[in-house]
């Protein structure tokens, strides 16, 4: 159950952000996950609901988007989206394959208002 | 009131990533090759670092770094032979670098030929976590089956050894180590595989000499890129 602590890390991030950018209110942080990343989805939205119910950034939600795996030949360099754990390159069948995407939690944005100019994104 | 979407596009672990390099990096300048030993509960990574230490004994410095959720039962039996910091989680599931660090210090942050990290018994949670390790290596015991290695992919996948344990008891139990072998494979192809068991000494020789081949390989290239 280590999703706690990812939700802790992400709001962490995000708090930091927003103070960066002077941002008084955060409405959203996305990010995006992957069938390698370790982290089960419903575990991290009720641990961040949770954590993010006290912390200075509330309300806030959390977006979750999936990716897939993805892994990189070292041989021919082709890349391939896995739909199981059988590591090979889809094209060349060579098994040394290096993972690009699909493993990570990754924080893709943190959408704020009132944030000072200068940055970048904006909608 | 201007809503705005600040990109970030960045790995949450990030950094603790880059911690971790750069204490590995500490750990390799001193000629420490760290060892992070993970498996479920009761696949025997408390007795295989007993033996490990016994075959090292006069040859290396060792120490170790033990983590679990209560009690300091693994550090008692691991202090007989090696200095031991015992790392409770309180109830977390895995150590995180900052833990390690902290035990490193209480160590008296020794300068050893050899640092593990028995990590607390899971094959979920700790998978995600760097602790600075050079060497990463799962066990699996021959009780737990033959099937476990596709279960846990991340496990396997981010794992440099597997060493299948509890040999002895293969005459009593339906493991087929070759199964274990080809499942492990398929996630990780450069999976280095060990079979040993702790009681009887069969295969430890071999998993020593692979430690000491791998600390061999830590200096070298340590040395060619200072």
């Amino acid at each position: 159950m280590h999703e706690w602590s990812f939700a802790r890390k992400l709001l962490q991030r995000a708090a930091g952000i927003c103070h960066a950018n002077g941002a008084r209110h955060c409405l959203e942080v996305r990010v995006q996950i992957g069938p390698l990343s370790g982290i089960e989805a419903t575990l991290l939205e009720s641990a961040f609901e949770q954590l993010a119910s006290d912390h200075e950034l509330a309300p806030t939600r959390l977006v979750i988007e999936r990716t897939p795996l993805v892994v990189r030949c070292r041989d021919c360099a082709a890349e391939s989206e896995l739909s199981d754990f059988d590591f090979y390159c889809r094209l060349c069948g060579g098994r040394a394959v290096q993972v690009v995407a699909g493993d990570q939690l990754q924080l893709v944005s943190v959408t704020v208002d009132d944030a000072a100019p200068m940055i970048k994104g904006t909608t | 009131m201007s809503k705005q979407v600040i990109v970030v596009r960045r790995d949450v672990l990030a950094e603790e990533r880059a911690d971790a390099a750069a204490e590995r990096a500490r750990l390799a300048g001193r000629g420490t090759l760290a060892v992070n030993l993970l498996s479920s509960p009761g696949a025997g990574k408390t007795s295989l670092l007993e033996v490990t230490a016994q075959y090292f004994q006069g040859r290396r410095t060792l120490a170790v770094l033990v983590g679990d959720l209560e009690t300091d039962r693994d550090a008692q039996r691991l202090a007989r032979y090696v200095p031991t910091v015992q790392l409770t989680t309180g109830g977390a599931c895995h150590l995180e670098l900052p833990l390690v660090k902290r035990g490193l210090v209480q160590l008296g942050d020794p300068q050893v030929d050899f640092l593990f990290i028995e990590n607390v018994g899971n094959l979920v949670c700790p998978a995600s976590h760097d602790l600075a390790e050079h060497l990463r290596v799962v066990l699996l015991s021959t009780t737990e089956g033959d099937d476990k290695p596709g279960k846990y992919p991340k496990m396997f996948r981010t794992s440099q050894a597997m060493v299948i344990t509890k040999l002895d008891l293969l005459p009593h139990v339906p493991f087929s180590s070759e199964s274990a072998v080809q499942d492990a494979q398929r996630i990780q192809p450069n999976l280095d595989v060990f079979n040993v068991c702790a009681l009887d000494g069969r295969g430890i020789e071999e998993w020593c000499q692979y430690l000491e081949q791998q600390r061999d390989a830590m200096l070298q290239k340590r040395d060619q890129h200072p």
